[in-house]
């Protein structure tokens, strides 16, 4: 029983972590919030969505290409997506306040939601999300592992795996570091900063829309406003950990999705109250370290 | 090396650096108002002033931190004004940063590596690197950690180091003796003399006076934007302009 708790527990740690990355990245090299940023992984899900009808409409059955062109489509649509509104909606504003930038993605946000309500066939029912990999579980005592939960949780294990050797070992990795700490110093290193911003927003949005399609796979089912709650618990997991280090965003996801657990199990009622348990937690944790798990010392980044 | 310690700033055909009557400022405000200079390969030359007599905004300028208004700068005969610092960096100009900026959160080595950023070629990187470790044991010693955690004397190795891994053609150091203990200010004046067996252009931004001028071939001095005196360290150590330029 407890067993089970913790797989699913960190299943969801996963998800958020996918999430929350993407947030501390954009800090990071920024100093923003970007607001839209939970709507990316919807719309990631939903590209998802209608690349396996167009693609099984084009005859395609196998199960694994399907996954892969939806894999291949979200996050490739998403990283454009992302560096595009980088482009025109976070570059621009540098210099502005940050509030500026939160306000302006916050309605970039909006828009992305309501075009989906309105524009995606039927977009404001929920839509069931195909089951793509194989069924079956291993079952032990009163514990059920599904395979497909297991490659769901190995799948997103390992994109964080990806991203943490990407930062910390290439040199794409490296120019994003030397930004996040000191953008002018980066550039006159030769590190070119528009460039690096571009990158880090499609790498965060790639991430966001593995998110998305992580997320419709494990619950079968995708709608046109889960962005707005994984947004919220992201931006929450990444603040928890200490906004800017991708580790802390990385904790702070797990923590999350352990509280929203042991709240579904210690809370009368069950898990209709797990997010309010979740997130009563969490601010009660910002009051007692405002700064976040791993606080940001002076000039700590990324 | 041998260099000119008597006559007139270095020709313009030799120069390695070219400033042209530069306007630059922030705002509103022109900083600088009609800079003039010339920094020959081989050599130090020197920039003196007073806080807020331009400097800053010269070697900004230089950098493409601030883009100039007016004028002209030339590195090895080729504009270079209104580029982007990166683009800058890229066409060998070298920096070291006031306050030396060392990447806190990033490893000595990895603070060595965003100074090459730009040179692709793997094995130029080592040699860049090997240099840097055989001028600076010190720093191969604590590769590994992280930059923040050295001591000052330490951060200005590194980033000396740093300046240095993209083996640039000027190297522009901005106030290396600020905030350093008054012990390392001078084995820092002892490193920054050798770099001039490079052969590359280096222009030395300073407030130490006597020093600086020790080891330059020649410098300028800025107030209220402008060069007020020019000319070979020997003659601006006696230049009236000097002493008015920080007490006048």
């Amino acid at each position: 029983m407890l067993a089970q708790h913790l797989f699913n527990g960190l299943m969801l740690g996963v998800i958020y972590a996918l999430v929350a990355t993407g947030f501390t990245l954009f800090f990071g090299v920024m100093d923003v919030i970007k607001f839209s940023h939970g709507d990316v992984v919807m719309l990631g899900a939903f590209t998802a969505l209608a690349t396996y009808a167009a693609a099984s409409g084009a005859g395609i059955t196998h199960p694994a290409l399907l996954l892969a062109f939806m894999l291949a489509a979200a996050l490739g649509v998403m990283a454009l997506l992302g560096a595009l509104m980088a482009r025109v909606l976070v570059l621009p504003l540098r210099g502005a306040p940050a509030i500026n930038v939160l306000l302006i993605t916050l309605m970039a946000g909006t828009a992305i939601r309501e075009s989906v309500r309105l524009f995606y066939p039927q977009g404001s029912n929920p839509k069931p999300f195909p089951r793509l990999l194989p069924e079956g579980a291993f079952e032990a005592g009163g514990f059920t592992l599904r395979y497909d939960s297991l490659i769901l949780l190995g799948l997103g294990l390992a994109a964080i795996a990806a991203t943490g050797l990407l930062l910390e070992r290439t040199r794409l990795g490296l120019a994003i570091r030397a930004v996040a700490q000191d953008p002018e110093t980066a550039a006159v290193m030769g590190i070119p900063f528009r460039a690096t911003v571009l990158a880090t927003f499609a790498l965060g949005s790639a991430l966001a829309a593995l998110a998305g399609v992580v997320n419709g796979l494990y619950y079968s089912e995708v709608n046109f406003g889960v962005g707005l709650l994984l947004g919220a618990i992201g931006f929450s997991s990444a603040v928890v950990g200490g906004l800017g280090s991708v580790w802390g965003a990385v904790l702070g996801a797990m923590v999350f999705a352990a509280l929203q657990t042991a709240g579904a199990l210690v809370v009368p009622g069950g898990s209709a109250y797990r997010d309010v348990f979740a997130f009563g937690a969490v601010i009660a944790l910002m009051t007692w370290r405002p700064a976040g798990l791993l606080a940001e010392r002076s000039a700590e980044r990324v | 090396m041998t260099h000119a310690r008597h006559g007139a700033p270095p020709v313009t055909a030799a120069a390695a650096l070219e400033v042209r009557d530069l306007v630059a400022g922030y705002d509103q405000a022109d900083v600088l108002a009609g800079v003039s200079l010339t920094v020959a390969p081989g050599e130090i030359t020197c920039l003196l002033g007073a806080n807020g007599a331009g400097k800053t905004t010269l070697v900004r300028a230089i950098l493409g931190l601030t883009p100039p208004r007016a004028g002209e700068i030339r590195l090895d005969g080729m504009r270079i004004d209104g580029l982007p610092p990166h683009r800058i960096a890229a066409l060998g100009v070298g920096a070291i940063p006031e306050g030396r900026r060392v990447f806190p959160r990033l490893t000595v080595r990895e603070n060595l590596l965003t100074g090459a950023w730009r040179v692709r070629d793997r094995a130029a990187i080592q040699r860049a690197l090997d240099a840097v470790h055989e001028a600076f044991p010190r720093l191969r010693e604590r590769e590994g950690q992280l930059a923040g955690t050295l001591s000052g004397g330490e951060q200005a190795m590194l980033s000396i180091g740093r300046g240095l891994m993209g083996e640039p053609r000027l190297l522009v150091i901005d106030e290396p003796s600020l905030g350093l203990s008054p012990r390392f200010v001078k084995d820092n004046f002892a490193i920054i003399a050798g770099l001039r067996s490079r052969g590359i252009g280096i222009l030395l931004v300073e407030q130490n006076v006597h020093q600086t001028l020790a080891i330059a071939a020649c410098g300028y001095v800025l107030q209220g934007g402008r060069v007020v005196a020019a000319g070979s360290s020997e003659e601006l150590r006696h230049h009236p302009a000097l002493l008015s330029a920080y007490f006048g």
